[in-house]
């Protein structure tokens, strides 16, 4: 995984528990980095470990690590990081939806040694669509679910992720019911 | 291109080609645009079919402006546009087609940054597939972010060296520190083995880190002076690896023991595990040694404020020295003044020695100034330290000490206010090296011993002072009452308690007195001193105090109420209390019960009023019974007189003037007495008026040098030239004392002088001057015996001075009672044979004037002028009198000098007489019966201001026998003119007629110099005085000189008058108007007075008029006093 998705659950948890918070995690996690490069390559397990870590230190579930995380991601990390490239991927939630399996391809394309997931949106009406998510990754389901919800504040318009079918359950990949409500604009 | 026509190069499809180049644009020779792709507006928005080239588009690569032409000369070349409207850069390939003709730009936008992307609407749809322009902002934004971190981590990289080298940095100092401090720094292994030890280790313990490397410190700092509960504790801590801190006797390396005080501090790894243990030590010697002395100090002070006797407190002071330095012995030695030795006094010593033989000896001993170490310290006040008997002198005593293992001793003074009272010798059992700062110590306790035996001697003092005070207020008669100086009640003694009923407990602690007293009384007295002091004094405690606030004791009489409500009266006396500065402290109230006194005193009272009685009694039984003799010796004395008148055969005549002479000494005697009685009775008063005292003087000279000089007796008269001029007194008084001291001075000198000295003791006009008179003369002198008796009345010298110098023995007892009168003394100083000094000391207030002295000098007496004759015309009488005899021997004696005269026999009769008779004169006697002399001369006085009366005023002359004081004031008040005593003598009443005139028949007023009435009595009463006290022989000669003398005065008055020697003048009629006085001579006393005081304010020109009235004056007084002469014969 890039350094970039450390560096965001880095800032998670420093903007919202402090820098103490982050070491113990990070002591916790037994990861001695002191800085995460945004687009250098770090194994996996560090970031299982610092969100395994973060829900131990801070008293909360992984699962409400990773939505929080998800949020933070999209919230802050993608709209920093990914600027143009976020901005570029519509102009509503839907929009944004229905680009974010063309936006994956995009970044694939970018990053050939990357193993990003990769999204496909199905049954898109006005309010809903079916997202299925395709990952080598396991126990992300969760952050999937904080990222559409961050989409939805990001586009003020607030969405759920309903997990429809689990790769871990037997599927063969996530698939979420996304819904949302339409706002004026 | 139409998004639904055919295609520019005619094979591709024009949708295709649009999505493959969405940005393009395509113009003709003419520069004007005919093609655009559908993205192209966002960037470029006036780009539309027939706008010119230029007017898009700025060639930014290559320069210059974009043109078909240019476009055509450069093909294969990439060209970077820029919108001239939105500023974007527009980055392509030029495609020239020759049919039709045609440039084609195949443009994508050239961004550098990624929120170009935002900024110009553009999405992702805008680009074509294949175009990479969004992907690599991406990666451009990537690599931002990946710059930024590497930036931070950069950051962080040197923030951490920074840390590193000033961590570093410390720990080099802390290394230095380590090394180089005074303390000693020990870092041992986890099992307390050393590892590293400073320089200040080696300092302190005199061991080298190689040496005491792998070994516990413990093993060898510790000895047997190290508290074990203290090792035990160190250790115990070391085990639980936690740090301690304590203090403990350590060992230097040569033995030194020291005092350190250690905290040790386990160090952990990382893992928290202990590795190492680091010790800090410090040198505390000095401090324990300082606490040591403190504690010594501290322990000496309370054990002097314990109680005890001096001996048991200083022996406890002892003990606690020995015990808290370790010392096995103590000896109090105290210094006995009398002999200047110390001697043994108190001792302590360990109960577990036995230096019996020691003690034994030293209570045997006894140690003078320099002898052995307790005299030494006696010779220098110093304190002395013997470290090692073994060294020391082989005294019997230090032999002994050693014999009982003494091996060391001190010896300080005890001192207070610079005196030594005593020497502490305190002995230990080993040697031991002199330690300045407790020699110190022990000096300050020496002097705290000796300020402990002085306070205790002040409090023994006040202690006994307090049980004398005790005593007193318990066992006074008197009650006591004190108070604070708000006046609380703080005292209230047993006899307080008795008097008043009250018990001190019901008392004490009230804020006033009120209850005792009647608040009647309270507010009387208020009243009363804020009269006395003149401002207010509040009704109250102040009332009580505030006279004796002044300094002097207030006493005053004051009714006490008892507790029960009863009375009695007490005498109070306040005084305040001041403490040594000065301030009030409060107030002592003693009242005594004075109900005894009180009746005493009206006991008393009544017993004086009682003896008053009768003294009264006795001055009226005087006064009649002078009045009963002078009657029948004035028939006996006139009836002489009248007798040696007539024709007598010698024989008869001799024994006639017998008779008569005794009948004048018998009146004289009883003179004496009268004006003897008078004085006891006091019913003699003084006179208070200005006089000179030269004048007095010089006056009473001036009657007795004819005397003096008849028995060749000098008179010398010396004044000190500081006694004032004038002063305010009785000067006839003071004139009858030194006549009857001189007078009696010359009667007893045979031969030499009498001297008369005046000085002054003090003498300013605020207060009265100590003036002493003094009469020395060189006569026989006196015994004590006789000098004892000498102012007692009715007593003489002896007997035979009786026979030879005669008199009453009256005189000097009359002086001194006169000088008693006056407020001064009298005295005699004298010795047989050597003469007599007699003085008199006179409080007399001066007066300021100027001083005229009378120089020194021995006065020459001159022979004194004839008498002159009275003139004969004879004016008509009546004669008023009851008694027979009387009113024949009067008749006798107008008849013999020729005067016309008729009897009446009582006032009564008298008034109808002068009613219808004409008289130019009356004699009345005063005591008769039916109308008294008084009354009748009332009447007469009447008629005489009657409108219809047409003679002038009739001169009315008194009669009387009543001698006694206020009679004379008595008949002038009744409109009496003059006045004679009775027995009649023949001169006092020729003497009183010649101021009779023959009056006119009409009254008239004429500007004449009368010789009045007032002038005569006074003149006569004088001049009977002067008789009196000398003799009538005296007063003759004395009258006689003075006539002689005075026309002279006059005339040099005359002369001097107006002139600018004023002085002179006023010196001449001072002179006149001191001789004049002698003789009641009131007019010219009077006028020369006046004359004085001319001169004196230097008024010349009233000089003359003066003069020639005293010129008139004195021819009138002329005659008269010679009338008055003749009397006295």
């Amino acid at each position: 995984m890039y350094g970039l998705v450390n560096k965001a659950i880095e800032e998670l948890i420093v903007t919202q528990f402090g820098e103490d918070r982050w070491e113990t995690i990070k002591q916790k996690a037994g990861i001695d980095i002191d800085v995460f490069i945004s687009n250098e390559g770090y194994s996996d397990d560090i970031t299982y470990q610092l969100v395994g870590a973060a829900a131990e230190v801070l008293g909360m579930t992984a699962r409400d690590v990773l939505i929080a995380f998800g949020e933070h991601w999209v919230l802050k990390t993608a709209s920093h990081g990914y600027g143009a490239m976020m901005s570029s991927g519509g102009a509503s939630l839907k929009e944004f939806l229905v680009n974010l399996p063309k936006f994956h391809t995009r970044v694939q394309m970018i990053y050939p040694n990357l193993q990003p997931p990769r999204f496909e949106c199905h049954d898109v009406q006005d309010t809903s669509m079916t997202l299925h998510y395709f990952t080598h990754r396991p126990g992300l389901t969760d952050f999937v679910v904080g990222l559409v919800q961050g989409l939805g504040k990001l586009y003020h318009t607030p969405a759920t992720a309903t997990v429809v079918a689990l790769k871990t359950a037997g599927a063969d990949h996530d698939i979420f019911e996304v819904n949302w409500t339409p706002t004026m604009t | 291109m139409s998004s639904g026509g055919s295609s520019i190069s005619g094979s591709i499809p024009s949708r295709e080609f649009m999505r493959a180049f969405p940005f393009y644009f395509a113009w003709d020779q003419d520069d004007c645009i005919v093609e655009v792709g559908p993205s192209l507006v966002k960037v470029c928005p006036l780009a539309a079919p027939g706008a010119r080239l230029q007017d898009l588009f700025q060639t930014m690569r290559p320069d210059g402006d974009f043109s078909d032409a240019i476009a055509r000369s450069m093909p294969d070349h990439l060209f970077l546009l820029k919108s001239r409207q939105s500023q974007c850069m527009l980055r392509g390939q030029v495609i020239i087609l020759s049919e039709p003709s045609l440039g084609i730009m195949l443009a994508t936008p050239w961004l550098t940054d990624p929120d170009q992307v935002a900024s110009l609407g553009l999405t992702m749809g805008d680009f074509a597939v294949h175009d990479q322009t969004l992907d690599l902002l991406q990666v451009l934004q990537v690599q931002r972010m990946a710059s930024a971190d590497l930036l931070k981590l950069n950051n962080r990289l040197r923030d951490q060296r920074t840390l590193l080298r000033e961590q570093e940095a410390n720990s080099r100092k802390l290394a230095l520190v380590a090394s180089r401090t005074d303390n000693a720094v020990i870092v041992t292994d986890a099992e307390g083995r050393i590892e590293w030890a400073n320089e200040g280790f080696t300092r302190m313990t005199g061991w080298e880190l190689a040496e005491v490397t792998g070994r516990t410190p413990g093993s060898f700092l510790q000895g047997p002076g190290s508290d074990p509960a203290t090792v035990s504790l160190m250790s115990r801590s070391l085990r639980e690896h936690k740090s301690v801190k304590t203090e403990i006797l350590n060992y230097h390396r040569s033995g030194r023991s020291y005092w350190t005080a250690i905290e040790i501090q386990p160090i952990r790894n990382e893992a928290g595990e202990v590795v190492n243990f680091m010790a800090l030590e410090s040198d505390v010697t000095q401090r324990k040694r300082d606490e040591k002395r403190r504690k010594l100090e501290y322990s000496a002070s309370r054990i002097l404020a314990e109680p005890g006797t001096v001996r048991q407190v200083s022996a406890r002071v002892i003990q606690m020295i020995c015990q808290q330095l370790g010392w096995t012995a103590g000896l109090l030695w105290m210094l006995e003044v009398d002999v200047k030795a110390l001697r043994l006094a108190e001792l302590w010593h360990d109960p577990l020695r036995d230096i019996a033989p020691f003690i034994a000896l030293s209570s045997k001993l006894r140690f003078g100034t320099g002898l052995h170490t307790p005299g030494r310290v006696l010779e220098t006040e110093q304190s002395q330290w013997c470290g090692d008997f073994e060294q020391s002198s082989d005294h019997p005593r230090v032999a002994c000490a050693l014999s009982c293992q003494l091996h060391a001793s001190i010896a300080f003074p005890i001192i207070a206010d610079g005196e030594i009272l005593g020497v502490v010798e305190l002995f230990a059992s080993e040697a031991v090296d002199p330690d300045e700062q407790l020699l110190q110590a022990l000096a300050g306790i020496g002097n705290q011993v000796g300020q402990f035996m002085v306070r205790k001697s002040s409090e023994d003092q006040l202690w006994r002072s307090n049980a004398f005070q005790k005593a007193v207020l318990d066992g006074a008669a008197h009650i006591i009452i004190s108070s604070t100086p708000d006046g609380t009640i703080v005292t209230f003694n047993h006899a307080a308690e008795q008097h008043l009923g009250y018990t001190a407990a019901e008392v004490i602690g009230l804020q006033t007195p009120a209850p005792f007293h009647l608040p009647e009384e309270i507010a009387a007295r208020a009243a009363a001193l804020t009269i006395e002091l003149g401002r207010p004094i509040e009704v109250g405690f102040e009332t009580f105090v505030a006279k004796s606030r002044l300094g002097k004791p207030d006493e005053c009489e004051w009714t006490y109420v008892r507790k029960d409500g009863s009375h009695f009266p007490v005498l109070l006396c306040v005084t305040t209390l001041y403490d040594m500065q000065g301030n009030v402290i409060g107030y002592l109230g003693i009242g005594s019960d004075i109900t005894e006194r009180k009746r005493a005193a009206q006991q008393l009272h009544k017993a004086k009023e009682i003896a008053e009685a009768a003294s009264q009694a006795k001055s009226d039984f005087l006064a009649t019974m002078s009045h009963e003799i002078r009657t029948p010796m004035n028939g006996i004395i006139g009836m002489s007189s009248l007798l040696l008148d007539t024709e007598l055969a010698p024989k008869q005549r001799e024994m006639v003037d017998a008779v008569r002479q005794s009948g004048d000494a018998l009146m004289t005697i009883i003179e004496d007495i009268l004006d003897f009685s008078k004085i006891e009775a006091r019913k003699l008063d003084l006179v208070e008026e200005a006089f000179r005292l030269d004048s007095v003087i010089g006056g009473v000279i001036d009657l007795l040098q004819h005397k003096a000089a008849s028995r060749h007796i000098g008179l010398i008269v010396r004044i000190a030239p500081d006694v004032p001029d004038s002063f305010m007194g009785d000067p006839g008084r003071i004139r009858q004392i030194l006549m009857n001291l001189v007078g009696n001075g010359i009667k007893f000198t045979d031969e030499g002088s009498i001297r008369i000295e005046v000085s002054c003791l003090t003498a300013t006009a605020a207060s009265p001057a100590s003036l002493e008179i003094s009469v020395n003369d060189t006569g026989i002198g006196m015994t004590a015996e006789q000098q004892s008796q000498l102012f007692q009345a009715f007593t003489q010298v002896d007997s035979s001075s009786k026979r030879r110098f005669g008199g009453t023995g009256l005189g000097l007892a009359i002086s001194r009672r006169l000088v008693e009168l006056m407020g001064g003394s009298i005295g005699v100083e004298s010795k047989r044979h050597e003469g007599s000094r007699f003085w008199v000391r006179l409080p007399l207030r001066v007066v300021e004037s100027q001083n005229v002295q009378i120089k020194d000098g021995l006065c020459v007496p001159e022979e004194p002028a004839p008498p002159s004759t009275a003139g004969d015309i004879k004016p008509r009488l009546l004669l008023v009198e009851d008694n027979e005899v009387n009113a024949r021997m009067a008749m006798m004696m107008l008849e013999k000098n020729g005067y016309p005269a008729e009897v009446a026999r009582d006032g009564e009769e008298a008034v109808e007489r002068f009613a219808s008779g004409v008289y130019d004169g009356i004699l009345m006697d005063c005591h008769m019966p039916n109308m008294d002399g008084y009354e009748a001369t009332r009447a007469i006085r009447e008629l005489e201001a009657s409108p219809l009366w047409q003679r002038p005023r009739c001169r009315i002359i008194a009669m009387t026998a009543n001698v006694m004081a206020g009679e004379r004031e008595r008949c002038l008040a009744a409109g009496m003119d003059d006045y004679v005593s009775k027995p009649l003598r023949a001169r006092m009443l020729t003497a009183a007629l010649h101021h009779v005139f023959v009056l006119p028949e009409t009254t008239a007023d004429t500007a004449a110099h009368h010789w009045s009435v007032d002038d005569a009595s006074a003149a006569e009463a004088a001049i009977r005085q002067l008789a009196e006290e000398l003799s009538a022989a005296d007063a003759v000669e004395l009258i006689e000189n003075w006539c002689k003398d005075t026309p002279e005065r006059i005339l040099e008055l005359e002369q001097l008058a107006g002139t600018d020697d004023q002085v002179s003048l006023r010196r001449t009629a001072h002179s006149l108007k001191g001789s004049s006085s002698l003789f009641g001579l009131t007019a010219i006393y009077s006028l020369c007075r006046e004359l004085e005081q001319t001169a004196e304010d230097n008024l010349r020109t009233s000089q003359h008029g003066l003069i020639a009235q005293l010129k008139q004056s004195f021819e009138s007084v002329g005659p008269e006093l010679r009338k008055l002469m003749l009397s006295l014969n």
